[in-house]
């Protein structure tokens, strides 16, 4: 991992393309602007990781659905 | 085409329902070849292709949440090319449970399908109304 100081108002460049600003600091909370092209995708970190942990949660085999959607139709 | 054994509860897999997640899912980003199979007017199961471990029960979100309310984003609406709204299909991601209590629907993370060129993505709202794990309150379709 790459680790830069930067200051309030200060930006780094990733290619040439995608241009991150320090926007502003407060205490614990670092405000973060981003310029970057529309098909860069950017999330925050626990939304992605929380999406990605409810997909492997809700999979599975597809005799297991087969045999939960069937048993839902008995009822 | 001459068809090997069709098991008559096995609902048909046509070849129209076939769709391609160029970026996979999150959490499965390997896997790119998905069916649909439709089980009833409620719920479908999206089927990894010649993987039968890997699938999950879908569901129409406006059937269960009648105000869900989407907006793609340009680069969705770009990288799905999609043109009009009428090719465009929403499905959700339902987490089972035996007990239908603990049932729970992701509204944040819906399924955007293209029926024209069959090309699908998972996408993540900004709205912060939606949960990941929103109680599945099914429409009471036997009437008790």
């Amino acid at each position: 991992m790459l680790v830069l100081s930067r200051k309030k108002g200060e930006s780094i460049m990733i290619n040439d393309q995608i241009e991150v600003t320090i926007l502003g600091i407060d205490a614990e909370t670092i405000k973060i602007g981003i310029k970057a092209p529309k098909n860069i995708e950017i999330h925050r970190k626990e939304i992605f990781d929380a999406i990605q942990s409810n997909n492997q949660d809700a999979v599975a085999s597809s005799a297991q659905l087969k045999s939960w959607l069937q048993s839902e139709n008995k009822n | 085409m001459t068809d090997s054994q069709v098991n008559s509860n096995d609902p048909v897999v046509e070849q129209d329902s076939q769709f391609t997640f160029a970026k996979g899912i999150p959490g499965f980003q390997e896997i790119s070849q998905y069916t649909i199979v439709e089980y009833d007017n409620l719920f479908s199961v999206l089927q990894a292709v010649d993987q039968p471990e890997i699938g999950f029960i879908i569901v129409d979100p406006f059937q269960i949440h009648s105000d869900y309310q989407i907006e793609l984003p340009e680069e969705v609406i770009n990288e799905l090319n999609i043109t009009s709204e009428d090719q465009v299909v929403i499905r959700n991601i339902v987490s089972w449970n035996e007990d239908p209590e603990k049932r729970t629907v992701n509204l944040v993370a819906p399924l955007v399908f293209n029926l024209i060129n069959h090309q699908a993505r998972q996408i993540i709202l900004q709205n912060p109304a939606y949960m990941i794990r929103h109680p599945l309150q099914q429409p009471n379709l036997r009437g008790d």
